[in-house]
């Protein structure tokens, strides 16, 4: 088995990486949920280290979340990365979401829109089975924020691994 | 950015302060992926300046979150230096 150490891993207990100036990220979310029940409940999310996206309680898939106000009333997770200390270095980065849908087929997929301020750049679908996706970060020059807009299904959000390569 | 080569494990990484990298089930190959360049970087970051002069709530939740977070790393980096310390006495 081979390991490579990401640079960070942010998870819900762990939400905030800063090892110097300009070169930090941490997540916000805004809109989790839990339920009575395990392992949706409380204490099975937090000893999990999850965040619950419920389905029953989806942001709206048709809106333009580039609008503040529009942002503030969906279920998200924020990223806010600043890698600035390696601008003019040619370094990048790979961001790993890592999540759980809990349903399988014929509950629908959870989809999440992953939009950045400047407007959409994936409208992803989770699938029952899947863990992860990658989003590619071609430059650090400069600190940027990205939303990841929950609006259907219902899945867990584990974390985000971010390798400066 | 050539991550085939190095994204292919499973299993757990523990990292030296306990916390860990994941245990990613898939290799690259299969892996949804959402690129982002340099110009969408630039047009996100034109967007938000704009977006900050003109919202005042917007604006306001934004210094307080950086104030939040400017304290938590402050706080983050006083127990490490502190940890630190302690560790350097006790050798």
């Amino acid at each position: 088995m081979s390991c490579l150490e990401a640079t960070f891993t942010l998870t819900p207990r762990s939400p905030l990486y800063s090892k110097a100036p300009h070169e930090s990220a941490y997540i916000t979310a805004f809109g989790v949920d839990f339920q009575c029940f395990s392992p949706l409940d409380f204490s099975s999310l937090y000893a999990t280290n999850r965040f619950l996206f419920d389905g029953e309680f989806p942001g709206t898939p048709g809106l333009d979340y580039t609008k503040y106000d529009n942002l503030t009333k969906a279920p998200a997770l924020w990223f806010t990365g600043d890698f600035t200390a390696y601008a003019g270095t040619q370094k990048q980065l790979a961001l790993i979401c890592g999540f759980d849908v809990l349903s399988p087929p014929p509950a629908a997929p959870a989809r999440v829109l992953v939009y950045s301020d400047a407007g959409l750049l994936s409208d992803q679908t989770l699938l029952y089975g899947d863990s992860q996706f990658l989003i590619e970060i071609d430059s650090l020059n400069l600190p940027f924020t990205l939303y990841f807009i929950h609006v259907a299904g219902t899945w867990l959000f584990r974390g985000l691994s971010g390798y400066v390569v | 950015l050539d991550v085939g080569k190095w994204l292919t494990f499973d299993g757990i990484c523990p990292l030296p302060d306990g916390r860990g990298s994941f245990l990613w089930s898939k290799g690259v190959e299969a892996m949804p992926i959402i690129r982002v360049n340099a110009k969408q970087l630039e047009e996100a970051n034109k967007a938000r300046a704009a977006a900050l002069l003109k919202n005042e709530q917007l604006r306001a939740h934004e210094e307080q979150r950086q104030r939040f977070v400017l304290e938590a790393m402050a706080t983050k980096l006083k127990s490490e230096h502190i940890a630190a310390d302690g560790k350097e006495q006790s050798l």
